[in-house]
This record gives structure tokens, sequence and C-alpha cells, in this order.
């Protein structure tokens, strides 16, 4: 009885830490990016982005990485291929219909993403 | 007509002549009253002919005075064209201030807009905003350093 209100606690404990957690994770942070880059919309792209990174992006530049992007048809997921939290790193495979891409981030001390590269991967 | 009046004139003439002449005699009276009625038909006529004259000079006058009133009219025309012609005028001037009024407001949203915008955005999208994306030595494209 007593550790299955110890387990209850845990689990609640889990689910409110996980509801408390900053909308801004890694994950969320890349598949907002992508999707805005995938949308050819420049605003959505920079949104996380910190202010170095932001002057380095051009319209044309993302309009070119979203023609690579749906070259490869409907986006279907993201799935986390490894991390260096302390370095702020995540990487993240996206599938799509004709193909996969490595989504890569580096994250700044303020949560803003520092860098963000697409790798396109061989098909499996 | 003018026979008439010139006949008119010689019979008061002869009338006048003949009673600046000599007296009419008592017998002779109602000769002279003949010759009188003839006179004073005569001056009636003169009065007639004056009349006619005056008429003349005042059908002259209306006439001359219809002809003003009819440059007056075509002033009057020729006025209300030019006020109508203002007005279109005056139209278009406040149609070009509307015109102006809707292109600040564009303007002034654009700015607002702009603004809104952080300034990088609006400066990328202008500076370079096609330039075209490479990979690095990994084939990858994006932004930064990893």
């Amino acid at each position: 009885m007593t550790r299955a209100l110890a387990r209850l606690a845990l689990a609640s404990a889990t689910l409110a830490m996980s509801a408390c957690a900053p909308p801004g994770g890694p994950q969320q942070l890349a598949v907002a990016t992508t999707r805005a880059v995938y949308a050819d919309d420049l605003d959505g792209t920079i949104a996380h982005f910190d202010p170095a990174l932001r002057n380095q992006v051009t319209s044309g530049a993302v309009g070119q990485l979203s023609t690579t992007l749906r070259a490869l048809g409907a986006m279907q997921g993201f799935t986390p291929v490894g991390s260096t939290p302390a370095q702020g790193r995540y990487d993240y495979r996206v599938a799509f219909d004709k193909g996969q891409m490595l989504v890569q981030l580096r994250l700044d001390g303020d949560r803003q993403i520092a860098a963000y590269r697409i790798t396109p991967l061989a098909a499996q | 007509m003018k026979s008439t009046r010139t006949f008119a004139s010689l019979v008061l003439a002869a009338t006048l002549a003949t009673l600046g002449v000599r007296p009419v005699p008592a017998a002779a009276n109602a000769t002279g009253w003949i010759v009188g009625g003839a006179a004073v038909a005569a001056g009636t006529l003169v009065i007639i002919n004056h009349n006619k004259k005056v008429h003349e000079k005042y059908a002259a006058y209306d006439a001359q005075v219809a002809s003003e009133q009819a440059a007056a009219n075509n002033a009057q025309a020729a006025y209300r064209a030019e006020r109508q012609a203002y007005q279109h005028e005056a139209w278009l001037v406040s149609e070009y201030k509307h015109e102006a009024q809707v292109q600040h407001r564009m303007v002034v949203g654009l700015e607002q807009q702009l603004r809104g915008r952080p300034a990088h955005v609006a400066e990328a999208s202008v500076r370079g905003g096609s330039s075209a994306l490479a990979p690095d030595a990994n084939g990858s494209y994006g932004w930064g350093t990893l």
C-alpha cells in the first residue's frame, strides 16, 4: 500500500514536472524552426534564434532550404538521435516521405538557438 | 407707307402756307374746318411718326438690351461652365487628397509593420535577401557553428 502510494506520488511529481517544463524545449525548438523553414517562413525560422544568428539569415537562404526539404515530401516526425546538454547540443532525425534529414541545434545560455544545421542523410 | 407720310407732310405744309398767306373768310368757314381737320390729321401723323421713331428707337434699344442680355446670358453660361470646371477640379483635388491620405496610411502601416518586426528581419530581408546557402565541410546547411 505504501509502495503504491509512493509510486503514485512519483508519477504525479513526474507529470507535474513535465507539465511545468518550459515550452521551448530543444525538440520543440527544432520542430518549430524546421517547420518554419519547410514553410519558407522567415519570421518563424528566426523566432528562436539568438541575435547573432538572426543576422546571418536571409529570406533567400530560407527559401533555398525550404525547397530542399520539400523535395523530400511531407514531414513525418522528429526522433532524438543524440544530445550533449552541457554544450547545448541536440540532434534529431527528421523523417520525410522520400528521405530523412539530420537537424542539429546548439542552444546558448538563454535557451535560444545559436546554431541550426540540416544535413541530408542517406536513405535507409 | 413712306408716300403716305410724304403726302401728309405736303398737306400740312400747304395748309400752313395757305393760313399764313390770307385769312379765311367767314363763308369759307366750313372749308376752313376741313383744312383745319386735315392739319390736325397731319399733325397726328407727325406725332404718330414721331412715336414710331420713338418706338423704333425703343425697339433698337430693346434689341440692344436683348443682345446684351444674350451676351450676359452667354457670360453666365460661361461662368456656369467655369464654375462647373472649378467644381470638377476641386473634386479632383479632393480625390487627390483622399488618395494621398490612403497612401499615407499604407506607408504608416508598412512602417509600423517594419517596426514591429525585429530589426534584423527587415535588414536581412532587404540586405542579401536572395543570397544562396552553401553547405559546410560536413555537407550541412544552415546557420551558425555547432
